[in-house]
């Protein structure tokens, strides 16, 4: 079985994981890390011994069988547990090989998905990932999901649950404060996320890691940073594409004669998407008139100012993306809720007409789904938010995860 | 004098020239500037901004107070970038400016946005870079970043324009011109600048970082001052980030200030930092005394910038010519004799300074300065004989590339003193490398120096042969080259190996021919050197072949003509035998004669001392198989030629490999009688070889086998003897297992040969024909009759005399081949010859001489001949 690595995107197998030394004292155990120094660009680092794989068999235990089955069960488990070759510490850090950054604790034992979630600049991706994750860990329980962040890394500063609160949540849902527009450094700290399913269900993955990495949309228009995120492309499991809403033509039309003027940006989310298949398929992950079978989720984010100034097709009262999502309230989820959604985003698509945009997305695409969501549930008010209403901003994620074959409480 | 430079500016904007979309990105950039430059600055994330623990103001903060962005601290950086070979210098400042660009064009959309930094970069090529101090370029373009205001004011045309250009493409800037760059910076001293500058020094010594924490509002005049106060060579390659907040990543800045936003724990364990805290005082403690930083420190003190500044100039001036970096300690030093007149004020220590500015050629008095310095340092420990001393000063002055006056005054000065006394062994036990002491030595007009020298001196013999190599190399009169070399023999300075290293130091060509134009064999040293004729002089005669016809006739000029030579051979045997050699040295001493005589150098028989050698081998025979083996692989020597020739296939008589077979053994044995053994020599060894045999002395099988070599001489030996001889081995216990340890064909040659000899020697030595016959007859019937009696007699009621047998088919082999060879040269002979058997030899067989007269006449004699005798019939059943 093949692991992705949630920092550096390489592939790896199960018999390549290596260990670090965990020890405080042991000064022997204290060496350059070139891989390391390698992923953050640094000249040099150094971080604890790195305990070859090797070396595994030979502290499992001092007897002779055990250690040939120790070098048998390598192929087939990870230890939980190794001891240093060098200051015989025991250990349960257990890195990638191809970056040396520290896996979450039980990354061998579950599936690991990276969900790539992507936009233009302006899309909200920042305030929608902050949002998805809060709610995942405030309301996931319903779905009967546990999430809970993955503190991994040498630095202790930058861990998933830190990062989350300083930068992302206490701005936002205690400050109540617009986020600020993501920078284009190059961010090396994923947040990592362990859901695990409390359902049943045979064949069903019940644990498995979400990747995030929040990047800044100026990417998808610079050829070197594009070319960065081919990778987390790549091996995404799942790939959330939030489109503005308000740059659908049809929707600036409406809003300038309500008086509001959305500036060009300079790309319409038709060109956004063209931009990341023809990325992808440089990258050989897609075929020629082959479609890809990777979910993607296109979402419309904003759609409260839709919602707000009305510009739907009026005589669907009951538009299933005025109301939030129903296995919020059920705990429940049905796939069939998810495929209204799908339908009535399709339609106003049509309606807005942008059939071309649809065409084009499912014929690359065989596994494409159509959303709204709203993550702020308002737009911010001289750069304040009142409160966070989020509106069907799980909605992506569960329908990913449903393709992915996670176990979801279903009807 | 303007500076010319180009400008990058990097930001949130409403379109980005690299890209063409908006967002962040390089908004803009000078023509002049190097496009590889960008990808290369980007990837290094300069253009980042982090206040430290400070969050970044929200929109909403921001319409509030469009103030609050001009607290946040300016990040400044520099460094250098090399792309395609060129060196660029990079300055660059980062502000937080708040709103996006679209707050400037009056949106409320995503575009304004807070989140906003505006980074400016200038660069300036190395060349440009070059002509003014850094200092005064920072100081000066302080007041040229972009934008000076950046308050968050909607109406901010500054912003506007550098972030919309009213909505308009961005577009080039013109290559800038600092027209203030090359004013001195204005140094505003504070409290520990002295330290910091020392623990700057000093962290660029040990190569560690250093970190400052002040506060930022005083960062720009803090790196302004700071930057002023250092030489231009250490700036060229110093680099520094203000904001710094992350010790978790590596980083390639060496100066990092910290700002008061910096709230986490300072890393002062870490032993690749140094950290000065200068609100809180906290300097480095482990920064060294030395008399710069001292020096540093007292102009800080008095506010001497003046002359700080001119010892700044003049360590540029210096390393400007240095190919590495030396202490800075030393570099004041060497500017204090360089620029002043205080050379011996301080501490100064000239080798370490020198070594390092050696190819200085600024300032050629100051050269001849430490040159005459060092000279003079050289030949007061040459003339006080403090060898380290003169190791030291010698290795300045070859490091130094003294002019050749100077050069010539120092080697005479140190010719006189290394050949003197004992100094040369003493200077080099300094560690002084061979090579080194060599180079000073002058070589021509010193024979007797030298040749004193070689016998005084105590120097080991690897520096000794070095020398020795390098003076015979260097000397141009052979006669010179040829005492030096005999001093050095007969007083026992070179080994064994010598020879070996010349001729891998000058390569087999050389080598030998400096054997020959030098008499040679003079050089194969005295008579107890007898390492000299080991592998090497072999070696040398063996190739000799190979070398031409003029080398073959040198040795054997030599050999030949020589009287020296003769005599020497002789002595050294003789010396070997006296003062009992070891074995393996005789071994080798017989295997140079063989080897001499195999090349046909024959005058050697004349000599007498290869028989004592050869009996002194025999007498003092060991146990050591292996110090035998050469002895036994030379004498086999003889006859592996001979037999290379002749086919060894047994035949039957009057066939042509028959025939072959007896040409071949003629050959040996006048190969034999020519090159190798006198006829009293054969009879020396063959009673020695009795005695040996009979006493049981015989250690192994190797000696029977040289006998056996040797033995085919027995033309010569006394009949008696060699009957004994032949009897012993042909009976001998270790011979028996021998036939069928080492080869039985050649076991059955020693009776064979023995009267192939005799009836040659019969033939060549005996004028008179009937006398030869007789003789023939006589030695013929003797044989047979030495043979006869070997054969086993196991009837009953016979004594068994000898318990010496031969098996029944080899005396039918042995006689018929005699017989048969007597019957082809004379009848009548072998006729007398049966006659003898039947009238002399004891216990004749029934009817053995009445068959010997009937079929003798017959070609089939011998078959019948044997039938008859009893015991070779066949058992009756």
């Amino acid at each position: 079985m093949a692991y992705t690595c949630p920092f550096c995107y390489e592939k790896f197998s199960r018999e390549e994981i290596e260990f670090r030394c965990e020890s405080f004292t042991s000064a022997a155990c204290k060496e350059d890390d070139l891989l390391l120094a390698n992923y953050f660009g640094a000249p040099r680092m150094v971080a604890n011994h790195v305990i070859p794989n090797k070396a595994w068999a030979d502290v499992l235990s001092t007897s002779g069988w055990k250690k040939m089955l120790g070098k048998i069960s390598r192929y087939v488990s990870v230890p939980e547990e190794v001891r240093c070759d060098l200051c015989s510490a025991p250990s349960r850090k257990r890195i990638c090989p191809r970056c040396h950054n520290e896996l979450p604790t039980f990354f061998h034992k579950a599936d690991s998905h990276i969900i790539s979630i992507i936009g233009a600049r302006g899309s909200g991706k920042t305030h929608y990932i902050t949002v998805l994750i809060n709610e995942l860990m405030k309301k996931g329980y319903l779905l009967d999901i546990a999430t809970i962040p993955q503190d991994v890394g040498e630095d202790r500063r930058q861990v998933t649950s830190k990062r989350y609160s300083d930068y992302y949540k206490k701005p936002l849902y205690e400050g109540g404060k617009e986020l600020p527009q993501t920078t284009q450094d190059k961010d090396l700290y994923p947040l990592i996320y362990q859901i695990t399913s409390g359902q049943k269900g045979l064949g069903k993955t019940k644990a498995l890691y979400l990747v995030f990495y929040d990047t800044a949309g100026e990417n998808f228009r610079d050829a070197e940073e594009l070319r960065k995120l081919a990778s987390y492309l790549l091996n995404s499991s799942g790939i959330i594409f939030l489109l503005d809403t308000f740059q659908v033509p049809a929707i600036k039309r409406k809003l300038k004669t309500n008086g509001i003027d959305i500036p060009d940006i300079g790309i319409d989310f038709q060109g956004v998407f063209q931009q990341l298949y023809s990325l992808l398929e440089r990258r050989g992950m897609m075929q020629l008139n082959k479609r890809s079978k990777t979910p993607i989720a296109l979402t419309f984010s904003k759609i409260d100012e839709v919602i707000r100034h009305n510009l739907m097709d009026d005589d669907i009262a009951d538009f299933s993306i005025r109301r939030n999502s129903a296995y919020l309230d059920n705990g429940v989820y049905e796939p069939s809720e998810l495929m209204e959604v799908n339908d009535d985003m399709r339609s106003l698509l049509s309606q807005w007409e942008e059939e071309s945009f649809i065409a084009d997305v499912e014929k690359r695409f065989s596994n494409t789904a159509y959303f709204g969501i709203s993550a702020l549930g308002a737009t911010p008010v001289n750069g304040r938010i009142e409160e966070v209403q989020p509106l069907r901003v799980l909605d992506p994620l569960v329908w990913i995860l449903d393709k992915i074959g996670f176990a979801l409480r279903k009807g | 004098m303007a500076l010319p430079y180009q400008e990058l500016y990097y930001a949130s904007t409403q379109q980005s020239m690299d890209t063409g979309a908006d967002g962040f990105g390089v908004r803009t950039y000078s023509s002049g500037w190097p496009a590889a430059v960008i990808d290369r600055i980007k990837s290094r994330n300069v253009f980042a901004y982090e206040a430290g623990d400070k969050p970044l103001a929200g929109t909403f903060e921001l319409i509030e107070s469009p103030d609050l962005v001009l607290e946040y601290p300016k990040t400044y950086r520099y460094f250098q970038e090399v792309v395609n070979g060129q060196k660029f210098y990079i300055f660059t400042r980062t502000v937080y400016i708040g709103r996006d660009y679209g707050w400037y064009l009056e949106e409320k959309s995503e575009s304004a946005r807070s989140g906003n930094i505006f980074a400016h970069a200038l660069l300036f090529s190395e060349e440009d870079f070059s002509r003014s101090h850094p200092g005064s370029i920072f100081s000066a373009i302080l007041g040229l970043f972009r934008p000076l205001n950046y308050r968050n004011d909607p109406g901010n045309e500054e912003l506007k324009r550098l972030l919309t250009n009213q909505y308009g493409p961005p577009i080039h800037l013109p290559t800038g011109h600092c027209s203030t760059c090359d004013q001195p910076a204005v140094v505003q001293t504070f409290e520990g600048l002295g330290e910091l500058l020392i623990a700057l020094y000093w962290a660029l010594e040990t190569s560690k970082k250093i970190v400052i924490v002040q506060e930022s509002r005083k960062a720009e005049k803090l790196l302004a001052t700071l930057l002023a106060c250092l030489p231009r060579f250490v700036l060229k390659d110093l680099s520094f980030v203000t904001n710094y907040h992350s010790f978790s990543v590596d980083t390639e800045y060496t100066v990092l200030l910290l700002n008061e936003y910096y709230q986490r724990e300072l890393p002062l364990n870490n032993p690749h930092l140094l950290i000065c805290d200068l609100p809180k005082g906290i300097l480095p403690g482990q920064v060294p005394d030395c008399d710069f930083f001292g020096q540093v420190k007292n102009l800080i003190r008095k506010g001497d910038f003046i002359t700080l500044r001119k010892m700044n100039d003049g360590f540029d001036q210096m390393a400007a010519s240095m190919g590495k970096r030396i202490s800075f300690n030393q570099l004041y030093y060497a500017w204090l004799h360089l620029m002043t007149n205080q050379e011996h004020q301080h501490n100064f220590s000239p080798a370490e300074v020198i070594r390092e500015i050696k190819d200085y050629d600024l300032n050629p008095s100051f050269k001849a300065r430490i040159e005459a310095y060092i000279l003079n340092a050289f030949k007061e420990a040459v003339s006080l004989k403090h060898h380290s001393k003169v190791a030291g000063t010698m290795r300045l002055l070859t490091e130094i590339g003294m002019d050749q006056r100077r050069m010539d005054e120092a080697k005479a000065h140190f010719s006189s003193y290394f050949w003197g006394e004992d100094n040369a062994a003493l200077l080099l036990a300094t560690g002084l490398p061979t090579s080194q002491a060599f180079q000073f030595l002058i070589l021509q007009n010193q024979k007797n120096a030298i040749v004193n020298f070689i016998g005084a001196s105590t120097l080991s013999e690897d520096p000794m042969e070095y020398f020795l190599q390098k003076i015979i190399e260097g000397l141009s009169e052979k006669e010179d080259v040829e005492s030096i070399f005999f001093s050095a023999l007969i007083n026992h300075k070179i080994g064994p190996g010598f020879t070996d290293s010349l001729e891998k130091a000058w390569g087999a060509d050389k080598f030998y021919r400096f054997l020959e134009d030098h008499d040679f064999f003079i050089y194969l040293g005295e008579a107890h050197q007898i390492e000299f004729f080991g592998k090497h002089t072999q070696q040398y005669l063996r190739q000799l072949p190979g070398k031409g016809e003029a080398a073959v006739a040198l040795i054997k000029k030599q050999a030949a003509n020589d009287e020296f030579f003769h005599q020497y051979l002789d002595c050294i045997i003789s010396q070997a035998i006296e003062e009992n050699f070891p074995y393996a040295e005789k071994i080798r001493l017989f295997e140079y004669y063989i080897y001499l005589l195999k090349e046909g150098i024959q005058n050697l028989k004349n000599s007498g001392s290869l028989d004592e050698m050869l009996k002194d081998l025999l007498l003092t025979w060991p146990n050591d198989n292996n110090l035998v083996k050469p002895l036994l692989e030379a004498t086999k020597d003889f006859e592996r030629p001979i037999r290379s020739e002749y086919s060894l296939v047994k035949g039957r008589p009057g066939s042509i490999t028959y025939i072959n077979k007896l040409e071949y053994y003629n050959k040996v044995a006048e190969f034999i009688q020519e090159v190798l053994m006198s006829e009293s020599n054969l009879n020396v060894l063959a009673n020695l070889s009795l005695e040996f045999c009979s006493g049981g002395k015989i250690p192994c099988s190797h000696f029977l086998r040289f006998l056996l070599s040797a033995i085919p001489a027995g033309k010569w030996l006394d009949p008696d003897s060699c009957k004994k001889l032949c009897i012993y081995f042909l009976g001998h216990d270790q011979f028996k297992n021998m036939k069928l340890s080492f080869n039985g064909y050649e076991a059955l040659l020693l009776p064979e040969f023995i009267p192939i000899y005799y009836n040659r020697r019969i033939s060549e030595e005996s004028e008179d024909e009937g006398k030869a016959q007789r003789m023939m007859i006589d030695f013929t019937s003797r044989y047979t009759e030495t043979i006869w009696s070997l054969r086993p007699r196991k009837r009953r009621g016979e004594v068994h005399q000898n318990s010496v047998t031969l098996r029944g088919f080899v005396i039918i082999d042995k006689i018929a081949f005699y017989l048969n060879d007597l019957a082809a040269l004379d009848r009548s002979a072998c006729k007398s010859v049966v006659e003898y058997i039947k009238n002399e030899v004891a216990d004749p067989d029934e009817g053995l001489v009445e068959y010997l007269n009937k079929e003798i006449k017959t070609d089939s004699l011998f078959t019948a001949f044997f039938k008859k005798i009893s015991f070779f019939k066949k058992p009756r059943s």
